[in-house]
């Protein structure tokens, strides 16, 4: 039975791309993603996220929307002397971002 | 209505070449002040302060307390003289990753009760980590702020450093 819509978990996608001198593979980003969040917000603490999409050094990511403002945060700390993760938009929908 | 200019007091690299190599590459324009020729991060005097013991040294305009340490008799002469704490993203972000975020909001919570004036920089060593006044403000959000003062740090507050060196 399909869960009602005020019931089902709320999610956020969020845009970024990424800046650098070389080209990024998208599992490469995502796993420096993970290791920088793991690492400031621990395993168990650390917001759960999946990459949807990288393609041209854009991504998408997707996060509960409960951890849109800690994610948000994670990657803005994210530094490196390589590359760059900019942060576009975020949404509700996929729809949205690729407007 | 004009858009506002937002202001990074605090970089730590050779300024000169960050405008034509960097500048279009890791962010949008009318960032950093509409003539970045006439900006100069550098020109800011930032008196770093470790700890209690260290005094204020004469003449300053930010004052950084890198071990986020809070002192209440010096910032009380912070504030009273008009000056303002700057709030460091990458010494924020090193305190993050030695598990020392609380001692960071404490010193944070310790600014908002006692109204002391502060501004956000990026502290950057390269052009790679230069960070845009909207991603700051998104790290001032997990440090207790709203992203509006944040933003307003950057903007209004840092204007009267760069205003009172006639740069514009």
């Amino acid at each position: 039975m399909a869960l009602k819509k005020s019931v089902r978990t709320r999610h956020r996608y969020i845009k970024f791309r990424t800046i650098s001198q070389r080209k990024f593979a998208g599992d490469e980003i995502y796993s420096e993603i993970l290791r920088f969040v793991s690492r400031t917000h621990g395993a168990f603490a650390m917001p759960k996220m999946r990459l949807i999409s990288y393609e041209n050094s854009e991504g998408i990511l997707k996060c509960r929307a409960q951890d849109l403002t800690q994610l948000r945060a994670a990657l803005a700390l994210l530094t490196s002397r390589e590359y760059r993760i900019k942060l576009l938009s975020s949404s509700g929908t996929i729809k949205a971002l690729s407007r | 209505m004009s858009a506002a200019r937002y202001f990074d007091l605090d970089v730590r690299f050779k300024w000169d070449g960050f405008r034509d190599d960097g500048y279009s590459a890791v962010f949008s324009p009318n960032l950093l002040g509409q003539d970045s020729s006439s900006y100069n991060p550098s020109k800011v005097n930032i008196a770093v302060i470790k700890g209690p013991e260290q005094k204020l040294p004469p003449k300053y305009d930010l004052v950084n307390y890198c071990n986020f340490i809070s002192d209440p008799d010096s910032m009380a002469v912070i504030r009273d003289k008009g000056h303002a704490v700057e709030l460091c993203v990458a010494d924020i972000r090193n305190f993050i990753l030695k598990g020392k975020i609380a001692q960071v909001q404490f010193f944070c919570g310790v600014l908002r009760t006692y109204r002391i004036p502060y501004v956000f920089t990026s502290g950057a060593t390269c052009e790679y980590e230069v960070k845009s006044p909207k991603e700051i403000s998104f790290i001032a959000e997990m440090l207790g702020f709203t992203q509006r003062q944040a933003l307003y740090s950057m903007s209004e507050t840092a204007s009267l450093f760069v205003e009172g060196k006639q740069w514009h």
